[in-house]
């Protein structure tokens, strides 16, 4: 009696686990074409050519499929093949765009609104982008307020189909000494991001040069000095900086570095936070030139009250870690 | 400016709509007033000081979470007052800023109240810049002066009111001075006895400027009437969505600068060329997004929190270190230091579920005499000599009215006892810094800290923690807290709790520590719960809810002296009574039930002994029986009538129908002896105890909860879990404690 009690229970919330699993992910079979077009237009957009070789080289998909998809393309009228050479037309590009737009935003939501770890986005992404109706995609792109970039620093297509681009160069060739800002950061292949991501870069960061090699690159981003081997350093591309733009953060501090009683004036919140978590820092009153003052820590030490335009606002460590402070004198309390 | 009489805009369509979409009345009022304001200044102590109302206030960020309204008289006119949820800026996107924004653009009050908290002038002086430019009907309600002298801090408002250009009135809620000043002012400014020229802020970069410039003109074309373009046009600039929308189907809501806006008639703007131009316009915005950059809205905030800062120089003064300032960073350096913060914390705990236990004995009793003993057997008298059937009478008094009779009588004392004290707590500003104490274990489990605060709220109803969740942001860990709520024993299960305690865990200690031993009991209860919080969050954060901690940043209110007898009132008015009303409206159906089944008979038996056979099996096996599962299946609705439920359940299934009033009546024994010989004969022992405490803490939500659940989640999936989660674990946990318990004992 109790064990079928038991079992029904069991069974049920199998079941209840199954049917919430189905409704999170549906399977869309234009995927794969999608994924066909989407590599072709970025061969386009490096001005390179495509064969149908290459495009089975590139893919994780069986040389049949890959027959099948090059087969619908070219029915849509979005691909057309001459002298072996692949290349996009008109409305083959602009559906291109529709999946690049809806993908840089996904990663944007997954970055800015959940608090899934950097190194997933993409491949969440991926797998959104491809259930996506145009009405779904602008609804996203409103909820997060039309965004330009994705998280990586790319460049989202407009809702009209236009693609601006600022022109970076990849961080190795940057000289030494020169500041430049991060504007991109190529997000495959994935352990090469791995990399990346490890150091804590983000879109947006200031970066300097100390001393490169052939294999190392060793550079300041924003305060803290990082080292990356070229082929990561290659994926990260970046745009010089007039010198009167670079924040100056050598005289700088952390915040979490401050003691209790000490206080500073906010120069820089790191890139590391953005989207809604920056907005509401600056919310609080906790944006560059505010003066910050170490109030008290929680037991745990690990949550610091700071007091900041005659409130006082907690905040953990590792968030007084991305916020940089320049000396000031005591305030009064 | 002229004396136009004041003219009621129920003339202009467009806005009784806006208005009635938001749910206004606008047909009893002559003037419509919206009250903002940051979080924690007050603003619902203003609210509460104009209306007469007693909406409850809360010392802590984030109270207002939904929308209050009520109405009062100045000068002969008739103002409706909106409550706005407290919003720290308005250039956000979370749910708060949008219905607070939505309404002062949209539903156009007549005046806007911007409550001020005095002793933190610059960071609130943010949102008022920022409403400035949405609307210039604004009045400054410079809130907590009292206080501002205490920190020895004083404000020339006057001063104040020329740099901002509109009026400001420094007013003191809690004691109620200023207030004729505040309406005066606001009926001035709804008349238009008084016109507002209100401070814009001065702009940021040439590249900015120029974008903005540009937008300005195109949106000229479009709304030739609109005085807040400027404002429009940064709010395109930075994608917002609503914004946007208004614009592309020419709704934009006029704000024309004098009072009187019967005169402002829309003209047609479904031709095709303010479509074209509409359409050009929103072309060119999203082209100059693009040329003034991603930290535009960033300069923004620092070039209005600028203003914010000089405003604040010219008009503060700020004296010699305050000794209130002293004592409250004293206050705060022992209430989270590493020795005595969690003690503190803990001894809080205890005292207030000990004054709550020991409290409600006595009215309990006195309660239960009085519609039991007393009220009970005369409506049974009396209902018999109006010759009424006895399966009405059985169906209404022994089954309806009983169940109630009980649910009142053991609810209503505790509740009037905890509830004030949890609101003493809540108004001096404790429980922020519950949170902030506890912020590093929230961490570690991958949970916000915030989720502190929400699981506090549980202890009082878990619906009303789910509601509060909607102050954190992520919508992954706001799924977390949500979740895990339920593990805070909320007010309907301490009864069962406390009986259960008192009757066979107190009785195990000598009488003179048997008050204190029940109360440990019930603590353990309890932070089982918050371990459970713990351990609960962190098992979702690593499996279906993965992802990294989000940041926290929470505002420490001030701490700020309870009003003992407003709480008292206010907490009776809004909670107990509350509470106790749902609760009321649960027992009514389910003492029916519990009637019918006692009394509907298959077989030869009644249903009920039917039924709790069938679930004998699994109750015993989790260390419990078949009446216990009974009762929970029929206290889905609440759980407050588990134990009447179990008693009456017991007394027909154990056969003892020589005690109380006869089978499948809800039974109320007379004294805790008497309530024990049930139990026994029901064949209660110590593990039936404890699995029942047990048992009571993890189990499925009470069906509002679900409900709440699934009305904030707006998916069945989440609400099945939330449902399943606990119940599967409460089988696995009584199940745990009965193997072992069987082994050693």
């Amino acid at each position: 009696m109790s064990l079928l009690f038991i079992v029904l229970f069991l069974f049920g919330l199998g079941a209840a686990l199954y049917l919430f699993s189905l409704s999170r992910q549906k399977q869309n079979p234009d995927q794969k074409l999608e994924d066909c077009l989407k590599w072709l237009f970025k061969r386009t957009r490096e001005n390179r050519t495509s064969t149908v070789a290459e495009l089975k080289a590139a893919l994780p998909l069986s040389e049949e499929e890959i027959n099948n998809c090059l087969a619908e393309l070219k029915r849509r009228g979005w691909v057309v093949e001459q002298t072996g050479l692949l290349s996009l037309t008109p409305s083959g590009t602009s559906d291109a765009l529709r999946i690049i737009r809806a993908h840089r935003l996904a990663e944007l939501h997954l970055a800015d609104q959940t608090a899934v770890s950097e190194t997933e986005w993409h491949t969440r992404a991926e797998e959104w982008e491809h259930h996506l109706d145009p009405e779904q995609v602008e609804a996203l792109s409103a909820t997060l307020g039309h965004p330009t970039h994705d998280p990586h620093g790319d460049p989202i297509p407009t809702r009209t189909g236009r693609l601006f681009s600022r022109k970076g160069v990849p961080l190795p060739e940057l000289e030494v000494d020169q500041w430049g800002r991060i504007i991109h950061i190529e997000d495959e292949p994935e352990e090469v991001f791995e990399r990346i991501a490890k150091e804590n870069l983000f879109a947006g960061m200031q970066v300097k040069i100390l001393d490169k090699s052939s294999e190392m690159i060793r550079f300041i981003a924003e305060s803290a000095v990082r080292s990356l081997d070229v082929e990561a350093a290659s994926n990260l591309f970046v745009v010089k900086i007039p010198r009167e733009e670079v924040i100056d953060l050598s005289q700088a501090r952390r915040l979490s570095e401050l003691l209790p009683g000490e206080a500073g004036k906010i120069v820089l919140v790191s890139k590391a936070y953005r989207g809604l978590e920056r907005r509401r820092f600056m919310d609080l009153g906790l944006l560059p030139g505010s003066i910050v003052q170490v109030a008290f820590e929680n037991p745990g030490s690990h949550t610091i009250a700071y007091e900041v335009k005659g409130t006082l606002v907690a905040l953990r460590r590792e968030q007084a870690d991305q916020i940089f402070v320049e000396a000031v004198k005591e305030v009064a309390a | 400016m002229s004396a136009m009489p004041a003219v009621n805009c129920s003339g202009c369509p467009a806005r009784v709509q806006h208005l009635t979409q938001l749910g206004i009345d606008t047909q009893t009022a002559d003037f419509v007033v919206a009250l903002a304001g940051n979080p924690n200044t007050g603003k619902s102590t203003v609210f509460n000081a104009l209306t007469g109302l007693r909406q409850h206030t809360g010392n802590w960020p984030g109270k207002t979470v939904t929308r209050a309204e009520g109405n009062f008289q100045f000068s002969g006119h008739i103002y409706k007052l909106i409550d706005l949820p407290g919003t720290y800026s308005l250039l956000s996107t979370s749910q708060d800023e949008e219905i607070a924004r939505d309404f002062i653009l949209f539903g156009q009050p007549d005046v806007t109240v911007v409550v001020l908290d005095s002793t933190r002038l610059e960071r609130n002086l943010n949102l008022v810049l920022q409403i400035l430019e949405i609307t210039h009907r604004v009045v400054v309600c410079l809130n907590l002066m009292d206080e501002a002298r205490r920190y020895n801090i004083s404000i020339d408002h006057k001063k104040l009111a020329r740099k901002l250009g509109v009026p400001v009135i420094p007013v003191s809620a809690r004691f109620k001075t200023g207030l004729t000043d505040l309406l005066k002012a606001v009926d001035d400014v709804a008349t238009g006895a008084f016109t507002c020229h209100p401070h814009r802020f001065k702009n940021q970069s040439a590249r900015l400027e120029k974008a903005v410039e540009q937008t300005v003109e195109r949106l000229e074309e479009i709304f030739p009437e609109q005085p807040n373009l400027r404002w429009v046009a940064l709010r395109l600039l930075d994608g917002d969505r609503r914004i946007e929308e208004s614009v592309a189907r020419a709704e934009l809501p006029l704000f024309k600068r004098e009072p009187d806006r019967s005169q402002a008639i829309p003209f047609d703007r479904s031709t095709p060329e303010l479509r074209k131009k509409t359409e050009e316009l929103l072309e060119l915005v999203e082209r100059l997004r693009w040329e003034i950059g991603e930290e535009f809205q960033e300069e923004l905030v620092q070039s209005i929190y600028a203003d914010a800062a000089r405003i604040t120089a010219a008009v503060v003064r700020h004296g010699k270190g305050s000794r209130a300032h002293e004592f409250s960073r004293r206050l705060d350096r022992l209430l989270t230091s590493r020795r005595w913060g969690f003690p503190i914390m803990l001894l809080l705990l205890m005292l207030v579920f000990w004054i709550t236990v020991s409290g409600a004995n006595y009215p309990s009793s006195l309660l239960s005499i009085l519609l039991i003993d007393q009220i009970h057997p005369l409506l049974k008298q009396a209902f018999a000599w109006m010759g009424i059937p006895w399966w009405i009478d059985g169906l209404t008094l022994d089954g309806m009215y009983l169940a109630t009779a009980w649910v009142v009588s053991v609810m209503l004392p505790p509740m009037a006892i905890f509830f004030p004290l949890f609101t003493l707590l809540e108004d001096f500003g404790y429980l922020p810094r519950v949170a902030f104490n506890l912020d590093h274990l929230f961490r570690r489990v991958g949970a916000h800290g915030k989720q502190a605060l929400t699981m506090t709220m549980g202890f009082g109803c878990n619906a009303a923690g789910v509601v509060a969740t909607r102050i954190i942001d992520s919508p992954r860990e706001r799924l977390v807290a949500i979740l895990t709520n339920n593990f805070s024993l909320c007010n309907g299960r301490w009864p069962t709790q406390i009986i259960v305690a008192v009757l066979f865990i107190g009785a195990l200690a000598p009488a003179y520590l048997a008050g204190l031993v029940s109360a440990l009991a019930v603590v353990s209860v309890a932070l089982l719960g918050v371990f459970l919080t713990f351990l609960v969050s962190w098992l979702l954060t690593r499996t279906l809810l993965r992802g990294e901690p989000s940041t926290f940043a929470l505002e420490l209110p001030p701490y700020r002296p309870p009003r003992l007898l407003q709480t008292l009132y206010t907490s009776l008015i809004d909670r107990t009574i509350f509470v106790l009303w749902r609760a009321v409206v649960f027992a009514l159906p389910a003492g029916a039930v519990i009637w019918l089944l006692g009394n509907i008979r298959a077989g030869g038996r009644p249903l009920a002994a039917s039924m709790v056979e069938w679930l004998d099996p699994l109750g015993i096996l989790l260390g419990l029986n078949g009446v216990i599962l009974l009762a929970y299946i029929i206290a889905i609705p609440a759980n407050e009538i588990v134990i009447p439920t179990i008693v009456m359940l017991t007394v027909t299934t154990a056969g003892l129908t020589d005690i109380g009033a006869g089978a499948g009546v809800l039974y109320e024994p007379s004294s805790e002896a008497e309530l024990m010989n049930v139990l026994q004969a029901g064949g209660w022992t110590l593990l039936t105890a404890v699995n029942l405490m047990l048992f009571s803490l993890i189990h499925n939500p009470c069906s509002t909860t679900l409900y709440t659940i699934y009305r904030e989640t707006g998916s069945a999936g989440w609400t099945a879990i939330a449902g399943i989660l606990p119940l599967g674990l409460g089988f696995l946990v009584t199940f745990t404690v009965a193997q072992l318990w069987r082994l050693f004992f």
